[in-house]
């Protein structure tokens, strides 16, 4: 206990291993207020959205007459809630769309479509708590770290100090794991302290927290096997920075280029030309050539297929659906192509810890590939509920009503 | 000669230090590393873009007979072609679309960004050389210098220096020749070889190699500014510190601070202070500005749109009482002003996007004045092609293309389908008149004027940090 008390004097009395533990603190306090705000701005965002969605709705049937008309026009809000610890690891949301507004067309030349967010940003990446863990927390740890041993030595005290301890090695253990300790509780406490009141409950900041330890343990570890070698301070600090490079940079780097070479992926735009080119070129085909394939998945509809007028809408959806089915096999090899790219950096990022605790934390967090993957199914599911919504009262030529209309399927978010 | 003494003993110094030679071959190899991959993407990506608008075209002209406005909407794709620095910094490239429909009525954004379909490891793996030029150099210039004025003040080497005739300033100024000058040749070479490169690739991307060059040439003004900055200040630290290790130590804090953390940092904040309005917002508000744009058909500006689009069509005045008399297509006419009514709010839209984007930038400008990599990474992506400007400059020009093509499209079904109303159909050689999208890239010097003031931070920088040195130097030395 004694030992304990001297070592935390020590630290109390080391300005600058205050100093990188006060950046800490200060780094962790940041990224969880930060992300908390964008998570706030995102759920605003949603809140007005679906407010608006709901009112379009109430006045559908005074605006038209028409089945075709009411397909057309209106826009239908699909959503991804932020989950509640979504804050701390903000993922994908930042290169991946987690809102969509589709119409009941073709859903190949919706699903695509980019947000309207700061490029800029989503290259440089947001200042999240998984950054400040996994990234800056390891390099902090480092600069703690990395003269415990080789500043004594430089003193002349190492010898005295290691023969004076109660067991080989103690004095060190202790040191670093005080310090270690109190890195780990810099980051920690105001993961809990922002993570509770947001709504994130203990059973995802305690993997989290178990995850932010894992981490930190692992370059304590590094540290002590540098220690080894008996380097002076200088040496050490540069092996164990250059260690970082390797593991939080140059790896995660080859194992993306290595995962983008092995598995290709078809071109998005030759998706976005061929679904274009056979809704298109259905405009100049007999009406027959788009209503054979149409009928041949909705069989329901065989006998509703005549089309007298040059344009009817009935004809103008099957075509819309006939574009989609046409570059089915492409978008099918592009979701799994991204499944299989998702895979491969899931087991190669084993070799990365930086990599593999981000990746754990956004699987905490609902914001990694397999939520945008997720996300994507569902807009399809609904968009294929919306489908089978309208073709009966498209192809039955019903009259557009208020009890109809609230018939009509709502997208419902996901619990956050 | 007294410099020239200095630098020669500092090289020395250099070539016994294992660390700085072992971080410098490192260094070597992940530009090599970086350059083959930035090659590799960017080249692939380039066929990628040259087989698309192949295929587009190909499609295009072989529609056939076809109702124009049936091939307004089918209409084309704007590809962007691959910036020829790509390979050096591949800036928002990723994150941006990469390909923009023309479709009539509606001025689509870009689609299809590559860093949707990427795995997604740590968002630090956005490996380029650009990336380990801002984040690796500086641990390379540390290195060689937090020993050079502490390290042999504690060996009392220093006092030897200055006794044997050397001034502080020559001291420094031989010290900041040698650090600086080994960063600037490791700079040189990566510079010159992805140009090198970037020229013998170069193709139909629209950019020419003089303008190639001088991207090059401005590139390695401003990394030799971030160099001039990070040796400065690492010379400084080392003066000021009594050890060695204090001043490794407290370098390394300012590199994770100001390299690693404060871009980041900066990027989130701007994000919050002006955020990017949401997809749907976006939607929302430009079709909200269309409908409140549109005058009603009878109005005197409805007219007067009408009268513009059917001189344009024509190549001549109309007269007073001719309006009504035309034998021409009154559904295409309808269409072609819509479309020209349209431009403007779809215009005004995306110049408020692009303007957000600005603001927000303008913000992290105010925030480089704590990092000079903010006002670098800025400069960099500018003068390799790949930063939101350029993205900015082709959506405008795809914008003139749709106009120009929906336009082409729909005068041909007003003066040539009188009375045929939609039944209208063009010949299948009218599709070779439509005009095709011949993107030219801007030059270099558009992107020396838009970031002037990064360039002008970048220089406050650098000429801060090396009279606070020579200051220091002068004054404050202790032997």
């Amino acid at each position: 206990m004694s030992g304990l008390i001297r070592e935390i004097r020590f630290l109390a009395s080391d300005r600058a291993a205050l100093l990188w533990l006060g950046i800490a603190l200060l780094v962790a306090c940041v990224s969880v207020i930060l992300g908390l705000r964008e998570i706030a701005a995102q759920r605003a965002v949603l809140n007005d959205l679906i407010e608006i969605d709901y009112a379009e709705r109430e006045v559908l049937d005074t605006l038209y007459q028409d089945w075709g008309d009411v397909a057309y026009y209106t826009f239908h809000l699909t959503w991804d809630s932020p989950s509640d610890f979504a804050f701390a690891a903000l993922g994908q949301r930042d290169t991946s769309p987690w809102k969509h507004q589709i119409r009941a067309l073709a859903l190949e030349g919706q699903i695509y479509e980019t947000d309207a967010e700061n490029p800029d940003f989503a290259l440089i990446g947001r200042f999240d708590f998984a950054f400040a863990a996994n990234l800056l927390a390891p390099l902090l740890l480092i600069l703690l770290l990395h003269d415990l041993r080789s500043a004594e030595r430089t003193a002349g005290r190492y010898e005295l100090l290691s023969a004076t301890a109660a067991s080989q090695g103690s004095p060190w253990f202790a040191r670093a794991a005080l310090r270690t300790g109190a890195l780990a509780l810099c980051l920690i406490a105001p993961l809990w302290a922002g993570g509770l009141p947001g709504g994130a409950g203990a059973s995802t900041l305690i993997p989290a927290s178990l995850v932010v330890i894992l981490h930190i343990a692992f370059w304590w570890g590094v540290c002590v096997l540098v220690d080894r070698y008996g380097w002076t301070s200088p040496v050490n600090l540069t092996a164990l920075v250059g260690a970082w490079l390797a593991l939080a940079v140059i790896v995660p780097a080859a194992i993306k280029v290595s995962i983008e070479a092995a598995v290709p992926l078809p071109d998005g735009g030759e998706i976005l030309l061929t679904q274009r080119e056979a809704v298109n070129d259905a405009w100049d085909l007999p009406k027959a050539a788009t209503m054979e394939p149409f009928i041949e998945r909705h069989p329901a509809w065989a006998d509703y297929t005549e089309v007298s007028q040059p344009f009817e809408w009935k004809w103008y959806y099957a075509f819309q659906q006939v574009g989609d089915q046409t570059v089915e096999p492409l978008s099918q090899a592009y979701r799994d192509g991204r499944i299989r790219r998702d895979r491969l950096a899931g087991s190669l990022a084993w070799l990365s810890p930086p990599a593999l605790a981000e990746r754990a934390m956004q699987a905490l967090a609902d914001t990694n590939v397999a939520a945008t993957l997720t996300y994507e199914q569902r807009v399809r599911a609904f968009h294929k509920a919306l489908r089978e919504y309208y073709y009966p009262r498209l192809f039955r030529g019903e009259p557009v009503s208020t009890v109809s209309i609230e018939q009509r399927p709502q997208f419902q978010g996901k619990e956050s | 000669m007294m410099i020239g003494a200095i630098i020669g003993k500092e090289l020395t110094e250099i070539r016994r230090d294992g660390r700085a030679l072992g971080l410098l071959g490192i260094v070597g190899l992940l530009l090599v590393l970086g350059l083959t991959t930035g090659l590799a993407t960017e080249n692939a990506r380039e066929r990628e873009v040259l087989q698309a608008q192949a295929d587009d075209s190909a499609v295009f002209l072989e529609q056939g007979e076809k109702n124009p406005h049936s091939a307004a909407h089918f209409s084309r794709m704007a590809h962007k072609p691959v910036a020829p620095l790509a390979s050096f910094d591949p800036g928002v490239s990723s994150y941006m679309g990469q390909v923009i429909w023309l479709e009539a009525h509606s001025r689509n954004p870009a689609m299809f960004r590559a860093a949707e379909d990427a795995p997604e490891l740590s968002r630090l793996e956005n490996f380029s050389i650009a990336g380990v030029l801002t984040l690796i150099l500086p641990l390379l210039v540390v290195l060689m210098g937090y020993g050079s004025i502490a390290g042999e003040r504690e060996r009392g080497t220093l006092r030897q220096l200055v006794g044997s005739g050397a001034s502080p300033i020559h001291l420094l100024l031989g010290k900041f020749i040698v650090i600086a000058g080994v960063a600037f040749a490791v700079l040189a070479a990566a510079v010159a070889i992805s140009t090198s490169f970037s020229l013998l690739s170069l193709s139909e991307s629209g950019f020419s190699g003089g303008d190639l060059v001088l991207r090059g040439l401005s590139l390695l003004f401003v990394y030799g500014l971030y160099i001039v900055c990070l040796t400065a200040v690492t010379l400084l630290v080392s003066m000021l510190v009594a050890e060695a290790r204090t001043a490794l130590l407290l370098l390394l804090g300012i590199w994770v601070v100001t390299v690693v953390g404060l871009p980041r940092l900066s990027a989130s904040i701007a994000e919050q202070v002006y955020p990017s309005p949401d997809s749907a917002t976006f939607w929302e508000d430009t079709r909200a500005s269309l409908q409140a744009n549109r005058p009603p058909s009878e109005s005197e500006d409805y007219v007067a749109v009408e009268r513009e689009v059917i001189e344009r069509a024509l190549g001549r005045e109309l007269r007073v009482d001719e309006l009504d008399d035309l034998e021409i297509n009154r559904g295409a006419l309808r269409l072609e002003v819509s479309e020209v009514i349209d431009q403007e709010a779809f215009n005004a839209a995306y110049a408020e996007l692009f303007a957000n984007y600005e603001k927000q930038k303008n913000l992290r400008r105010m925030l480089s004045v704590l990092s000079p990599t903010i006002a670098l990474q800025h400069l960099s992506r500018a003068y390799s092609g790949t930063d939101i400007g350029a993205h900015e400059h082709f959506s405008l020009e795809a914008e003139r293309q749709r106009n120009d093509i929906v336009r082409a499209m729909n005068e041909d079904m007003m003066l040539n389908g009188a009375g045929e109303s939609f039944g209208y159909l063009s010949p299948p050689e009218f599709w070779e008149t439509v005009p095709e999208f011949d993107y030219r890239p801007p030059s270099v010097a558009a992107a020396w004027s838009e970031s002037a003031r990064d360039l002008t931070i970048l220089l406050f920088w650098g000429l801060a940090a090396i009279a606070a040195m020579f200051w220091f130097g002068a004054n404050r030395t202790r032997v």
